[in-house]
């Protein structure tokens, strides 16, 4: 039977999943090598899981594939399959075979608080650098934010930690957005258009309030009985 | 035997991981185990002259990957040590000629054969450091008491922590105890409570680490020196054994702090 291969891409947790599942395999290889020749830069530094559906592949297939892919700085880390044949020779060369099970955390704590509040996106982490958490929402951090780390919301952002990375609250004009943290000590600290006068880097070990009032930037001890 | 993969990584250059790879390579050798070490860094190779095995490369780890030559015929033994092999990295390819699950097959395949296999990996964050994180059992981060290297390491942890590989266990290399003491240094202390995981080994600053890595033999072969001791404390808390963490200085109760940190410290 011939069928057009049908190549699906969706963003995972682990990276990206790459759903070709009908068609020859000769067919899917290629229009999948096409695919990411087209989205170039898209698919640079990807960590790529496929699935094959149940088609029977051998090793010498799935090695092929994987160095093709690696050559264009592709990982290809895992393939799915219901074919045993296939997953035998995926776990041979390493290949992971299923999918870690998803955590649903962070999905479920967003729509629950839906229910009484506004929304935000809630990590249950500590941010090291190089890490960026963007969101419409307000933010909630339950760990530290290190230096080279980044948190840019429209909303409020909260760290239960320590906040040592950069923090732009209220993008998109928010003056009312704050940011609190056990120990706020940010590289940087934003809030609407207001840029905070730099931090000291040591000394504080107290939870803290920035926020704005009347065009200027106030940081208090947090104190939630305080009338504002 | 089922060999542990020991990854030494980084993300700043110059920190010392190739000589932290060498002398805990010759330290794990002397307790008579049997280790390879890989070098991760292609196109840049250098833990042969560290070693002092510059000379007697005949095939690299490329060539084991692509299949000019058997596993066995790239592994230079050491002069001094039975037990210590060598893979030296090519020095005319570059980090593509290698991809992760290569890495994975050349170390399965070692696996049988030998106690550790130490990778010695490149400095950055791209496609080299990606291979030598593939087959890792245990990643050491070395780090400096510097605010750039500490930034630096914390990124790579990050990216280590995401890949859901571990444990990840930190190394502090050239601490200065009068510059710390004086407080133009960061502490040892200040960079575990930013970087949060399991401390193994705190390495002394010591101008003999420069004169041996030029002569090609590591200090953990000096029986007197004390950032060789270091070493062989790390390759021994490596399999398990507890070796308390003792000051660098005569007189400080330095490290003695921390210790508790050691302790909470991992996950």
């Amino acid at each position: 039977m011939e069928t057009e291969p049908i190549i699906q891409i969706k963003g995972i947790r682990e990276g990206l999943l790459i759903n070709a599942e009908s068609g020859s395999w000769d067919e899917r290889h290629d229009k999948l090598l096409k695919l990411v020749k087209e989205k170039g830069d898209f698919f640079k530094n990807a960590r790529v899981c496929l699935d094959v559906g149940d088609t029977a592949l051998r090793v010498k297939s799935i090695t092929q594939l994987r160095d093709q892919l690696s050559d264009m700085e592709i990982t290809l880390w895992a393939i799915l399959s219901q074919s045993e044949m296939t997953m035998n020779n995926a776990k041979t060369l390493g290949l992971e075979t299923s999918l870690p099970t998803t955590k649903k955390e962070v999905v479920e704590e967003v729509e629950r608080i839906d229910d009484t509040g506004e929304k935000a996106v809630f990590v249950n982490r500590t941010l090291r650098a190089g890490y960026r958490v963007e969101a419409r929402e307000h933010v909630v951090i339950i760990g530290d934010v290190n230096p080279g780390a980044e948190i840019v919301s429209a909303g409020s952002i909260i760290v239960w930690g320590k906040l040592r990375g950069s923090a732009s609250a209220g993008m998109e004009g928010n003056t009312k957005a704050v940011v609190c943290a056990l120990e706020l000590r940010p590289t940087q600290l934003r809030i609407g258009e207001h840029v905070f006068p730099p931090f000291s880097k040591k000394g504080k070990t107290f939870p803290e309030e920035a926020y704005i009032e009347n065009d200027e930037c106030k940081i208090e001890i947090w104190n939630k009985e305080k009338e504002r | 035997m089922a060999a542990n993969v020991v990854t030494i990584t980084s993300g700043k250059g110059g920190v010392g991981k190739t000589t932290t790879t060498a002398n805990l390579a010759v330290a794990l050798a002397e307790e008579g185990y049997k280790v390879v070490c890989i070098d991760g860094d292609i196109g840049l190779r250098n833990l042969d002259v560290v070693l002092g095995l510059e000379n007697r490369i005949v095939y690299d780890l490329v060539d084991v990957v692509e299949n000019r030559c058997r596993i066995r015929q790239a592994m230079i033994r050491d002069k001094r040590l039975e037990e210590l092999y060598l893979i030296p990295a090519a020095q005319t390819r570059d980090k593509s000629a290698v991809s992760p699950s290569d890495m994975i097959r050349v170390c399965d395949e070692l696996r049988e054969e030998v106690d550790w296999i130490l990778i010695d990996s490149p400095a950055g964050i791209e496609r080299g450091f990606r291979n030598t994180i593939a087959p890792a059992d245990i990643i050491l981060v070395v780090t400096n008491p510097e605010v750039s290297a500490v930034r630096d390491a914390d990124r790579i942890i990050g990216l280590v922590e995401a890949e859901e590989k571990g444990p990840i266990k930190l190394i502090i290399n050239r601490v200065n105890p009068s510059l710390t003491k004086r407080g133009d240094m960061l502490s040892p202390e200040d960079v575990i409570e930013l970087l949060a995981i399991e401390l193994i080994g705190v390495i002394p600053d010591d101008e003999n680490v420069v004169i041996s890595t030029n002569r090609g033999q590591p200090v953990a072969l000096d029986p007197k020196s004390k950032s060789g001791q270091s070493f062989k404390n790390i390759a021994k808390r490596l399999h398990g054994e507890t070796v308390p963490f003792t000051s660098l200085e005569d007189k400080g109760d330095f490290l003695a702090k921390f210790a508790g940190i050691f302790k909470q410290g991992g996950d």
